[in-house]
């Protein structure tokens, strides 16, 4: 199995001069767990996730930019590259998303997030979604 | 603004016993759609949590023989825990000195064992944004 088949597709990214209000604005309304740090030219720069907001609780959001607080993100994964060696860099570096770039488009463009809940899931062996499988928990009451 | 844990806990946990499989608990981590399990014994009392991050170490073994206990063995994971009258300030040190993204809220009681419910990363985040937004308004 390759990373290609598990990883999300599609990243949401903020610019390095964007302030972290919006960062936090985005991570809550659409229930986004990282967020990826681009330059002009769309290349990653880094990563903001819970681990870097959370020290900032108690300051003013809107006078931190994201380029301050980001993670700087230097490993380029290949959608080609297999499940455990994905796992492998996730447990040596201790970065549980990681973003998957293109080696087509360019070296650095990212493509979408590969995160240990994907890998969770891949594991749990369900196939389909979580209402589906809700149905399917048996129940004594519901029988005639 | 919120300023102890019990103000942005979510109450109760997701649990699981130190015998269940690793395959289960990635089942109920799917169908449930949270990213932790509880680890508790059968007095109800807390023993490890077990997280996304720490289930990946498994893949490729057999998970429905992996249990619960060799994982938190492995890791030699220590139980997070606080309690609700914690100040967030206090609680937020510990995640960050940790590396963690959730901490199980045990009752005040000293002796009690009992889950009480979690603290999420998540919540933390949400709870700065809203904090932002309210003072935009006012």
């Amino acid at each position: 199995m390759k990373v290609c088949d598990l990883m999300h597709k599609g990243v949401i990214s903020c610019y390095a001069e964007d302030t972290v209000k919006d960062v936090a604005r985005m991570m809550d309304q659409h229930h986004f767990r990282s967020i990826v740090v681009v330059n002009e030219r769309g290349e990653v720069w880094g990563i903001i996730s819970f681990r870097e907001m959370m020290p900032h609780y108690s300051k003013n959001l809107s006078q931190l930019t994201a380029g301050e607080i980001m993670r700087p993100y230097k490993i380029e994964v290949d959608p080609q590259w297999s499940i455990e060696n994905a796992i492998d860099v996730m447990r040596r570096l201790r970065y549980y998303h990681l973003i998957v770039v293109d080696p087509h488009v360019g070296t650095k463009w990212p493509v979408g997030i590969l995160s240990s809940s994907d890998v969770v899931k891949c594991m749990s062996n369900l196939t389909s979604g979580r209402y589906e499988q809700m149905l399917k928990i048996r129940r004594e009451t519901t029988e005639p | 603004m919120k300023e102890y844990v019990r103000q942005l806990m979510r109450r109760g946990a997701i649990t699981c016993s130190e015998t269940t499989s690793i395959r289960d608990i990635a089942q109920i981590m799917v169908v449930n759609q949270v990213r932790y399990c509880v680890v508790i014994n059968n007095e109800h009392e807390v023993i490890g949590i077990v997280s996304a991050d720490s289930l990946i170490c498994t893949f490729g073994l057999d998970l429905d023989e992996t249990k619960a206990q060799d994982i938190i063995v492995k890791d030699k994971r220590r139980v997070f825990t606080t309690t609700g009258k914690t100040p967030l300030t206090e609680a937020i040190d510990i995640m960050k000195r940790l590396k963690i993204g959730h901490l199980v809220v045990l009752a005040d009681h000293p002796a009690s064992r009992a889950v009480l419910g979690i603290l999420f990363s998540s919540d933390i985040v949400a709870e700065m944004a809203r904090r932002q937004e309210e003072g935009e308004k006012s």
